[in-house]
């Protein structure tokens, strides 16, 4: 196979044409939480096809696509029905449309096998997908749908973006919100059916949902949103095509989503801020800080306690006064003196110039936040002291200032007096 | 005497799967039930290929293995990985569900099965598959296998009811009581994954939800008690089991197909006319409507 011959880069153009309109629509989807509508919409196009074969007698994809098209609407039509006149809910009306229908499809499907319909083959392929096999007419046919789609959403992005973030704020603007409702699931069943032949029914969902997914780690803005899910759609839409080239007996759809899969694992390791490996080794970071502030502090109130500021202080002398057993002991203290709050003397440790203003400064905080409490949240006295243990390691000085001010302590106020805490 | 074993192997996977739905309705879990019965698949291919043997104990283990193994997913990436339900469950099943296609393709020659077995079973050669021992026929294969699970499953439900009762209607409730949710919710869960490998030769590992949650709601829509809803069920997989099997000869069909299709027949009736919500009542209502009538 190479790029060469026509046909196959056709086959690879309407891929990447599928594969853009289908994670921009599903994008969409995605965000009014409504994911798993395609799944069902597309297993419903089955009795569609079916049908679209027995009265047509022919393969035409013009004619099968309209017959999928009319089935998923009517899928959407009794989801819906279901939902609104009685007491199904959402999962339940999900899974008995997806079964119900794809049960007609199955059974039209193997009606159409025994009977004497001309030549049934191909239709096997709407299922699971087999791009390697679309001819140039089901290029144009597949191709043009996804093209609209394309360009029908770019034309009402704006629109479509306030849809799903603020529907009443459209209305009072006097856009027609119940159009564009239509107008979204209509792209939505437009977009699954442009991918039948080449992803196949089954599977055709997962092109909706996961690249929108995968891209939802990398980026909390719209459009950065909607582009990444079409670079990772397309990715999906050029290596599937490539292996139904490789391997030409094997379905397409499957290996579409298992490159979606790697890309969606990717993103969920290793996209920075919501990606699983940036929260742990920021969480990782944030307990060694507390561990190494936690130290500091119950040195300095130590040294402090004895007015010496620069006294070392022992191991044992330390144990006496706070529950450490040997390991977290060590760690909080390589912890703190990898910070430099702490110097290892002669005969212990001792708090540097930068630690003994950490531990002032935690301790401050410390009461400051046990009198905000008493005083404006009439919080018991025996309670401040665990909210403070906590509250200490993340109040900025912003912050502070704010609780003096609400407080009214003068700015040179140490609040060293006001409630004695229990070491 | 082939379509006395069709149909009582239909309606054993109507009521095996119909006892387990019945949970699967309540909880409102239906599409994780459509997610564990796509994803046993890659399980049974691993399993066949490795025993070779459509009967061995690792298909189950391997279904079951598989089955977990997708609601645990589902739950990471839900709950570790922050990703949305619906995104999660969509994102799962179909890697699971690819990975079983792929393997099937590849494997067509070296396992006994294939892409249509996948999509509707083959419940028509359940008679032709027979269990024959010393020359004494036992009837055949899938029949027992569906039958024992069945009753397997039964005496498991009958153990677990009263936690699953529970659980079900009132969690919060439960959990005050120290009934621990999580246990019952992978019980339920494994069930399922076994209850569709046991059914995947017959229906399919598609059609298989139909079964789960079609005659469930169904019963549902008619019942105020746990006890009624299931043998409703029971009844209602009966005769779509049936009904679709005749249907399917009527039409020369997939019978898999033809029972499920029976079975959202049932349904859409249950809907129209059930005498609590049913959407026909309300109409009569309206028609009626004056000032005099209370709704």
């Amino acid at each position: 196979m190479s790029l060469r011959e026509p046909s196959v880069r056709y086959v690879v153009l309407s891929c990447i044409l599928l594969g853009a309109a289908a994670s921009t629509v599903g994008v969409f989807g995605f965000l009014r939480k409504r994911s798993l509508v395609g799944e069902t919409v597309a297993h419903s196009m089955l009795p569609g096809i079916g049908l679209a074969f027995i009265l047509s007698g022919s393969r035409d994809p013009l004619f099968l696509v309209t017959g999928a098209v009319i089935t998923g609407w009517m899928s959407m039509g009794f989801m819906n029905w279901l939902i609104k006149k009685g007491p199904i809910k959402v999962d339940l009306a999900l899974a008995i449309t997806l079964t119900g229908f794809f049960a007609i499809g199955i059974g039209l499907m193997t009606f159409i096998q025994r009977g004497s319909f001309g030549d049934h083959s191909g239709l096997d392929h709407y299922i699971f997908g087999r791009a390697a096999a679309m001819d140039p007419k089901d290029i144009k046919v597949f191709g043009g749908l996804a093209v609209f789609v394309f360009v029908s959403v770019l034309l009402l992005f704006k629109e479509f973006m306030g849809l799903c973030f603020n529907r009443e704020y459209l209305s009072v603007l006097g856009l027609p919100v119940r159009f564009l409702e239509f107008a979204i699931s209509f792209l939505t069943i437009l977009a699954i059916s442009s991918g039948i032949k080449a992803v196949g029914i089954v599977l055709m969902a997962a092109l909706m949902i996961i690249p929108a997914a995968a891209a939802r780690y990398w980026t909390g803005s719209l459009r950065v949103l909607v582009a990444l899910s079409v670079a990772f759609g397309v990715t999906a839409g050029i290596l599937g095509a490539y292996i139904s080239f490789q391997a030409r007996s094997l379905p397409t759809g499957p290996f579409i989503v298992i490159v979606l899969a790697v890309i969606t694992a990717v993103s969920v390791i290793f996209a920075p801020e919501r990606g699983l490996f940036s929260r742990w080794s920021k969480r990782r970071r944030l307990k060694r800080r507390v561990l190494a502030e936690n130290f500091v502090k119950e040195v300095y109130q130590i040294v402090e306690f004895g007015k010496e500021r620069n006294r070392s202080i022992t191991k044992s002398e330390f144990l006496t006064h706070f529950h450490y057993n040997t390991r977290s002991f060590i760690r909080s203290l390589r912890l703190s003196v990898s910070k430099g709050w702490i110097l290892p003397a002669v005969d212990g440790m001792k708090l540097s110039q930068k630690g003994f203003a950490k531990g002032e400064e935690l301790n401050r905080l410390h009461r400051l936040w046990e009198i905000y409490l008493a005083r404006k949240a009439q919080t018991p006295l025996e309670k401040v002291h665990h909210s403070a243990e906590i509250i200490e390691h993340i109040l900025t000085p912003e912050l502070e200032a704010e609780i003096r001010l609400e407080l009214d302590l003068c700015d040179n106020f140490s609040p060293q007096n006001e409630i004695h805490i229990k070491a | 005497m082939d379509a006395v074993f069709i149909i009582l192997t239909g309606t054993l996977v109507a009521w095996l799967c119909g006892i387990l739905g019945v949970f699967i309705v309540l909880r409102k879990l239906s599409m994780l039930g459509d997610a564990i019965s796509h994803a046993v698949l890659p399980g049974i291919v691993i399993a066949y290929l490795i025993s070779g043997d459509r009967s061995s104990p690792l298909l189950f283990m391997g279904a079951a293995l598989f089955g977990v193994a997708v609601t645990v997913l589902i739950e990471f990436l839900n709950k570790k990985a922050a990703m949305q339900s619906d995104a999660s469950v969509g994102t799962s099943f179909t890697l699971f569900f690819s990975i079983g296609i792929i393997l099937v393709s590849l494997l067509a020659s070296r396992v006994d099965i294939d892409a249509d077995c996948v999509l509707h079973g083959e419940i028509g050669l359940v008679p032709f598959d027979r269990i024959v021992t010393n020359g004494i026929d036992f009837g055949p294969r899938q029949l027992w296998i569906i039958g024992v699970s069945f009753i397997v499953v039964t005496i498991v439900l009958i153990w677990a009811y009263k936690g699953l009762y529970l659980t079900s209607f009132n969690s919060e409730f439960a959990a005050s009581l120290g009934v621990g949710i999580a246990g019952w919710h992978y019980l339920l869960m494994s069930s399922v994954s076994l209850a569709t490998v046991v059914s995947f030769e017959a229906v399919g590992a598609i059609l298989v939800v139909g079964f789960l949650v079609i005659p469930p709601a169904s019963a549902w829509l008619w019942s105020r008690r746990l006890n009624e809803m299931i043998v409703l069920t029971l009844i209602m997989g009966l005769v779509s089991s049936v009904c679709g099997y005749y249907l399917a000869v009527l039409l020369d069909s997939s019978i898999a197909a033809t029972m499920c299709v029976v079975a959202l027949i049932q349904f859409v009736i249950s809907f129209l006319i059930n005498p609590r919500h049913g959407v026909l009542k309300r109409w009569i209502y309206k028609a009626h409507l004056s000032p005099h009538k209370p709704i």
